[in-house]
């Protein structure tokens, strides 16, 4: 016992001279290992995706090269296209770099929106209670029923094929889970003893969800939030893939995976790169997400 | 427990009322008109006349409101309503077409039990070894890799490696049973790689939680044999939590036949749903979705249920 413990101190002054966060982060990476691969992976592609245009000399939507040119072949006016060219002789790395600017975009800003608007109905929800609860309660079971696959395709049918529109139509099937998970938690929180002093105490309602519930709910929707990532981009590919997501010329991972589908006869790395490319990001985000979890849930069943 | 079942079941009904609003609203939200869509082919055009004529008998010209109540009184009755497209009910397309699917589905669910609750054991038993790393890396990526991409790489091996071609015509269990199977398997497979990756996770973690429990313990001390220990101890209670998964399960395999369904080109539910909704048949999409919700209802419910009865530790009040 004794000599672990000695050996425990030994390792965590390791890092001594590190400052707080930093060693906050290494503490994270030696327990889960995968998960920090993971994060470091995602940073990566989100900073490839934000400098996509200034990491490659081509557009993305114009011919640069003979068509189907396979990797490492030179373009037109020169310069080395990477992962070859596509069916049209764009540069293929060029536009999963945009494509990925895509996903990224629709990967985190879907997930923000739909746990954002669940955490607040499903507080709401908990806190106020009777006929607002049951009507809510019905809505959200009514979203939940249907696939979510096809909700998105409807929506985005309906009111156009935008990357705005797409990212309303991911966000709305995670609200009906989001707001479940949170409204149970909520409902536990309501009857602590600190929110039950806080109304002997005469607080307001409002004073109660905005400054007290909500913040005490940050923790299981951050969790939420980070495993809905890897959901809302295949969600996304599958939309474009059905050719029910973003328009083109700009170019998603999904889309291109389905144009590539008839020429790939001709060159494998057309239908390799993008799904490859789906595949990495999307295990990435899980690896961290679960990691994530890991390290928050723990801490959550401390509080209650 | 009959009043909790009562009360579910009265719970559904404003439930799928507010689905079938929404639907129907959402759908009239879209410019361009349906009568136009139909009569506008690539050949021809139409007149003003046949589209209002057209218009007419459908009841488009009527008030919102008129036709939403009219097609509440309908669906209330089981008229689904007619497809434009397809020139017949709503209810006998999706009979039709319902059977493929539901192959596929049975298919799917046996194979990823077939192989998600042994590999879910093994790795919970050879915690921290290769093997289990190995089956890890296996679910990891199969959660994270599209398995619309997969379904393309299985199609390009098959293409490339096998000289293989896509059967034109699908055929029936009841005319050939082999064909029919060899048609199905592999679609059937992608279809269910998300879902059995999660239940190979799911399996092993309840099965790492249940080995510590007092009971395994007390089996192992009574000099049961290991496999005894496993399929009949450990297992049942470790693959009990599955079932909560029924529904998601269910979703996913909906949202897998879509996509894998146009793929390996299987006339079925999730072809169905795909044309309907880029041809822009309403009626037929809403009578899908709301046909389907109803399903995924009851199947909520029956799941719930039997995870009550199967665990006597859960009690609805």
């Amino acid at each position: 016992m004794r000599s672990k413990d000695v050996s425990m101190s030994l390792k965590s002054s390791a890092g001594n001279h590190l400052s707080k966060s930093r060693k906050t982060m290494w503490e994270f990476s030696k327990r889960n290992p995968a998960g920090a691969v993971g994060g470091v992976i995602l940073l990566a592609l989100i900073i490839l995706a934000i400098f996509a245009s200034l990491l490659t000399p081509f557009a993305y939507d114009k011919s640069v090269g003979s068509r189907l040119a396979p990797a490492g072949s030179e373009a037109r006016a020169g310069g080395t296209m990477l992962f070859g060219a596509d069916h049209i002789g764009r540069d293929l790395f060029t536009r999963t770099l945009h494509g990925g600017r895509t996903s990224i975009y629709v990967g985190l800003a879907a997930p923000l929106l739909g746990v954002g608007i669940g955490l607040l109905l499903g507080i709401a929800s908990a806190y106020l209670g009777g006929v607002f609860d049951l009507i809510t309660q019905r809505v959200v079971d009514a979203l939940l029923i249907v696939p979510g696959l096809v909700l998105a395709m409807v929506i985005t049918l309906s009111f156009g094929f935008t990357l705005q529109i797409v990212i309303v139509a991911i966000s709305i099937n995670m609200i009906g889970g989001v707001s479940r998970v949170i409204r149970s938690h909520a409902l536990a929180l309501r009857e602590t003893q600190y929110v039950e002093a806080l109304r002997a105490i005469g607080a307001s309602d409002t004073r109660i969800i905005l400054k007290h519930l909500v913040p005490n709910s940050f923790a299981p929707a951050i969790v939420l939030f980070a495993v809905s990532i890897g959901g809302a981009i295949t969600t996304e590919a599958s939309l474009s893939f059905l050719g029910l997501g973003v328009a083109p010329p700009r170019p998603s991972w999904g889309g291109m995976l389905s144009t590539a589908q008839e020429f790939f006869r001709s060159g494998v790395h057309i239908v390799l790169v993008p799904g490859i490319a789906i595949g990495v990001m999307v295990l990435a985000v899980n690896l961290f997400g679960d990691a994530l979890r890991d390290v928050l849930d723990p801490r959550l069943r401390g509080r209650s | 427990m009959s009043a909790y079942i009562i009360r579910r079941l009265l719970l559904m009904i404003p439930t799928i009322f507010i689905l079938g609003t929404a639907l129907f609203f959402l759908l009239r939200v879209l410019p361009g008109d349906l009568a136009v869509g139909m009569l506008t082919t690539e050949e021809s055009s139409a007149t003003a006349e046949e589209i209002e004529e057209l218009r007419e008998s459908l009841g488009l010209n009527d008030h919102i409101l008129v036709q939403y109540f009219r097609w509440l009184k309908n669906v209330l009755t089981g008229n689904f309503g007619n497809s434009p497209l397809y020139d017949a009910s709503v209810v006998s397309i999706l009979k039709s077409k319902l059977g493929i699917t539901l192959e596929l589905a049975a298919l799917s669910v046996v194979i990823s039990l077939m192989w998600a609750l042994p590999l879910g054991i093994i790795s919970a038993l050879t915690r921290g070894s290769w093997i289990d790393q190995t089956i890890r890396v296996f679910t990891a990526l199969g959660i994270s890799l599209p398995n619309f991409w997969v379904a393309i790489m299985v199609l390009l091996a098959l293409v490339a490696f096998f000289n293989w071609s896509p059967p034109i015509q699908y055929v029936h269990f009841l005319d050939n049973p082999v064909e029919n199977i060899k048609m199905l398997f592999l679609p059937a497979m992608v279809i269910g790689l998300r879902s059995s990756a999660t239940i190979t996770r799911m399996t092993r973690s309840m099965m790492l939680e249940v080995i510590s429990q007092d009971y395994v313990r007390t089996a192992r001390a009574k000099g049961l044999s290991p496999a005894t220990v496993i399929l009949r101890h450990a297992l049942p209670n470790a693959s009990l939590p599955v079932l909560t998964l029924a529904a998601l399960l269910l979703a996913a395999l909906v949202d897998g036949a879509v996509i894998i369904e146009v793929i390996f080109n299987l006339p079925g539910l999730g072809m169905l749903i795909r044309e309907s909704i880029t041809r822009r048949d309403y009626e037929l999409i809403q009578g899908i979705i709301l046909i389907l919700a109803a399903f995924m209802m009851v199947w909520i419910l029956i799941t719930d249920l039997l995870y009550a009865w199967l665990d006597p530790r859960i009690r609805y009040s």
